[in-house]
């Protein structure tokens, strides 16, 4: 039998900006969740779905207990959204080691909002690897925003570790 | 205490607990969401949308959906309703002018089909201040005295002296529909 044809909704691009309707994601922070302190915060993402963005991360990020990610996005439109969807993917050397699919459902016309997940015992196998295996170790969170089945946009945050 | 703590004393039966937090704008919402969740509050700005915190441990999941309260945005907390296990009305307990607002807006809330039988609790926001109306007060003014259908609580509290919050989230999560 051929090979079913692959749809081209079904290819994963990162980083490319598709059509309307416009989400501009604002800022990203990791936080300790225990002590609020955010760890990393980006500058402005404007431009994140138009590509890769590298960051390098304090290795102390892996001694927390609970890591906190907060993503802050706005809707720039007057029409509003009806079934607001993300998955998001933790990757370590391209193993995916955790998933959130979290469902908005509806957003405001032209509204600003924020997702904030927390997660206990992140990555588990942080506490296997000492600091020396994480140096050089490629960590992306991927974010992926769809309306229903109609992706919006990719977000590729590639993290390297250091000291 | 933090949404983590939050999570642990939710009942075991439960695996998705939603809470939604609505009140008019101004109430203390968002600076009470960031109190919970042990964030500074100092920065916080009117919300445009929602602020949703998710939190996961041991396959539990609890969603605090956070949403603005400004009039223009009053006609989309509809679609924020559904499958909603406690609703927390938040009031501002200094802003006597609009009390009677909040009490229309929160009657409208309980007459909502998919919020019927939802436990609520309301949270008289703001005692730091001398002049706060006492919760009783409040109480009165949303007529939760009068209310039969469903469980409800009457918490005073103040999201920036940090008094009242916990106890109230507690009785949230011990109370999920
Ligand atoms: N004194 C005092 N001020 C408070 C308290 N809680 C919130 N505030 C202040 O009230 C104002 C409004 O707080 P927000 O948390 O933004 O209110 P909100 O209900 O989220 O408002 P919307 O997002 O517009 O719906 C801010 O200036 C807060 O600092 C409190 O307990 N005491
Ligand atoms: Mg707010």
């Amino acid at each position: 039998m051929a090979a079913p044809a692959v749809s081209p909704n079904n290819v994963i691009k990162a980083g490319t900006a598709l059509a309307v309707p416009a989400l501009r994601l604002n800022w990203m922070k990791i936080k300790d969740a225990h002590s609020g302190y955010a760890i990393w915060s980006s500058t402005d993402l404007s431009t994140a779905f138009q590509g890769e963005m590298k960051v390098s991360m304090p290795i102390d990020l892996l001694k927390c207990h609970v890591v906190a990610r907060e993503l802050n996005f706005t809707l720039l439109s007057p029409q509003p959204l009806g079934h607001l969807r993300v998955k998001q993917e933790f990757l370590v050397n391209g193993m995916v080691m955790e998933e959130w699919d979290f469902e908005f459902g509806f957003v405001i016309p032209n509204s600003t909002n924020s997702w904030e997940t927390l997660m206990e015992g992140d990555v588990e196998a942080a506490r296997e690897l000492d600091e020396a295996d994480w140096e050089g170790t490629e960590v992306v969170v991927l974010t992926r925003f769809f309306d229903g089945e109609r992706e919006l946009g990719t977000f590729r945050l590639a993290m390297a570790y250091t000291q | 205490m933090g949404l983590l703590d939050l999570l642990r004393r939710l009942r075991r039966a439960d695996r998705e607990v939603r809470l939604l937090l609505l009140g008019l704008d101004h109430a203390g919402k968002t600076t009470l969401l960031k109190r919970v969740n042990g964030e500074d509050y100092a920065d916080v700005t009117p919300t445009t949308g929602f602020n949703v915190k998710a939190v996961q441990a041991n396959g539990v999941k609890l969603h605090v959906w956070d949403i603005g309260g400004q009039a223009a945005i009053r006609p989309y907390w509809r679609n924020y309703f559904e499958n909603t296990d406690v609703l927390i009305f938040v009031v501002d307990a200094t802003d006597k002018d609009r009390l009677d607002e909040a009490g229309v807006e929160f009657n409208q809330l309980l007459a909502e089909p998919k919020l019927a039988k939802v436990p609520v609790l309301v949270f008289a926001n703001k005692q730091d201040v001398p002049d706060a109306l006492p919760a009783d007060a409040v109480a009165t003014a949303l007529g939760l005295n009068t209310l039969r259908d469903r469980a409800w609580q009457i918490q005073a509290c103040s999201a920036v002296a940090g008094t009242g919050v916990q106890e109230g989230m507690e009785w949230a999560c011990k109370t999920t529909k």
